[in-house]
């Protein structure tokens, strides 16, 4: 078993295939790492959507092989950044056809900070930084 | 398996156990599009349900407005986590979605 015990400037790195069955693993791994963060359950299950979400798109929208998570945990906080190394096919949200325009609203509104970084043909990589605060 | 999908004796009630993502969002649309092309309530069993994604929530959503007019969607036993997300992207709020 992985050590989770991740800190600020110790980072917990894990790789995950890019395919809707690893979703769960990928959860599982986030339930873990934040639940031994003693965050409170709230908090722990806004994270695994969170990133679950994260890891969804990648899924969905990249032509990515692998997604990796970082973690880093703080006294104040825990971040978890979603990465992939595909291109980000950039394309006006279209729920009623896919059903996914709700997981970027979704993210945003169940952590403290968000921010998304898409890759490009020029720069491939799309990041995607959630933060969940100790104290909300 | 990450979801069962039961169906119990009683007629249009649906039993979601495990969690729903997008690996099985379109199994449980496919499981209620029977009950949904007929009128009346559908119930849908979520006693069980640890976890459901955007995608989870879009078969809700449709299965709500596919049968607006004609019946409701009643959630029952949906544990506190599960309501939380439904009731923040506003599932409660369709008029004919009913959160136990």
């Amino acid at each position: 078993m992985t050590n989770l015990t991740a800190g600020p400037d110790v980072p917990v790195v894990r790789s995950f295939r890019a395919h809707p069955s690893a979703l769960h693993e990928v959860r599982d791994f986030v339930r873990n790492l934040v639940q031994g963060q003693r965050f409170p359950t709230g908090a722990v299950d806004d994270m695994v959507l969170a990133v679950s979400e994260a890891a969804a798109n990648v899924i969905v929208h990249t032509n990515s092989a692998m997604i990796e998570l970082v973690a880093r945990a703080g006294h104040t906080q825990i971040e978890i950044q979603v990465r992939d190394t595909g291109v980000f096919r950039r394309r006006l949200p279209m729920p009623e056809l896919d059903g996914h325009g709700r997981g970027v609203p979704l993210m945003m509104a169940v952590t403290d900070e968000m921010d998304i970084k898409l890759g490009t043909p020029h720069r491939p990589g799309t990041v995607v930084r959630l933060v969940k605060y100790r104290d909300p | 398996m990450l979801l069962s999908i039961e169906r119990p004796d009683e007629p249009r009630v649906i039993r979601l156990i495990g969690e729903i993502d997008i690996s099985n969002a379109e199994e449980v649309s496919t499981v209620v599009e029977g009950d949904l092309q007929s009128d009346g309530d559908l119930v849908l069993d979520l006693t069980g349900l640890a976890f459901i994604d955007s995608t989870g929530i879009q078969v809700l959503v449709d299965s709500a407005r596919r049968l607006e007019g004609r019946g409701r969607l009643l959630l029952k036993g949906a544990g506190e986590p599960i309501r939380r997300v439904l009731a923040l992207v506003g599932l409660p709020l369709l008029s004919n979605v009913v959160l136990e």
